[in-house]
């Protein structure tokens, strides 16, 4: 990894889930700048793919014309990916554990849950006003 | 997303390929195994072999199917499941819920 570069990319994509698969290639793509094995790297890229699905569908609440920004940035053996959405955010205590056998069989809720199993960390930052950020980190 | 059923015996094969990632396309799925349902067919496999990630909607999509096949007192395999499908089950705690074989002949097969 010594060898690996630093770097930052940011994207403004229409609010569509049509651009998940670009997700999956930039993330991919930028995990493995910064040295990330390739099996790391598509568990990265699922909880990016679901970032941006959250953002698309609850926080822009499938409006047509709202976007979703997404930033890479890239250092040796870490990569930091944030998704920004127009919506007005939502109470994080509503997020309820998937794998409770009361709720294993539901089907959907399962989202900020595999973030946060995937990435070292998730960290939400909301406002009514200027929309919701969520920043995911992970190491090699 | 494109969705192809044909049958084996008495067990429809329904071939998914594409974007396994929620909105409409992701009910031509739930509709097809629907349809079937209601023309009394109880085993089913979903070959995934088209399919090489799904986002927690798809998910859904897999778990509202199951939930209908199981319903109509049916079966559900799966198949040709990828890696990173794989792992979202294992994330999920969904590997115990859903039925994987490697091909579609194990899937076929494991209903006899």
């Amino acid at each position: 990894m010594p060898d690996a570069p630093s770097g930052m990319e940011e994207v403004v994509l229409p609010s569509d889930l049509e651009v998940l698969d670009n997700i999956d290639e930039s993330t991919l793509k930028y995990s493995r700048l910064a040295g990330i094995d390739n099996g790391t790297a598509g568990m990265i890229a699922i909880a990016a793919i679901e970032a941006v699905t959250n953002a698309v569908q609850h926080g822009n609440a499938a409006c047509g014309g709202k976007e979703v920004k997404v930033r890479y940035e890239w250092e040796p053996g870490l990569i930091r990916i944030t998704v920004h959405d127009e919506g007005e955010g939502f109470d994080l205590s509503c997020v309820l554990d998937p794998t409770d056998p009361e709720r294993c069989m539901a089907s959907s809720g399962r989202g900020i849950f595999i973030m946060r199993e995937v990435m070292d960390s998730v960290e939400f930052e909301m406002s009514e006003h200027s929309g919701t950020t969520v920043t995911m980190v992970k190491s090699a | 997303m494109k969705v192809k059923t044909q049958m084996e015996g008495d067990v429809a094969v329904v071939h998914v390929s594409g974007k396994l990632m929620g909105g409409p396309e992701s009910e031509n799925m739930r509709d097809e195994v629907k349809t079937l349902i209601e023309d009394g067919v109880k085993k089913f496999v979903i070959n995934l072999h088209g399919v090489p990630w799904i986002n927690s909607t798809g998910l859904g999509a897999l778990m509202a199917v199951y939930t209908s096949v199981q319903r109509s007192e049916g079966a559900l395999a799966l198949c040709h499941v990828s890696d990173r499908i794989q792992s979202l089950f294992m994330i999920t705690k969904l590997l115990t819920i859903f039925d994987t074989h490697p091909s579609e002949k194990e899937a076929v097969e494991s209903f006899k």
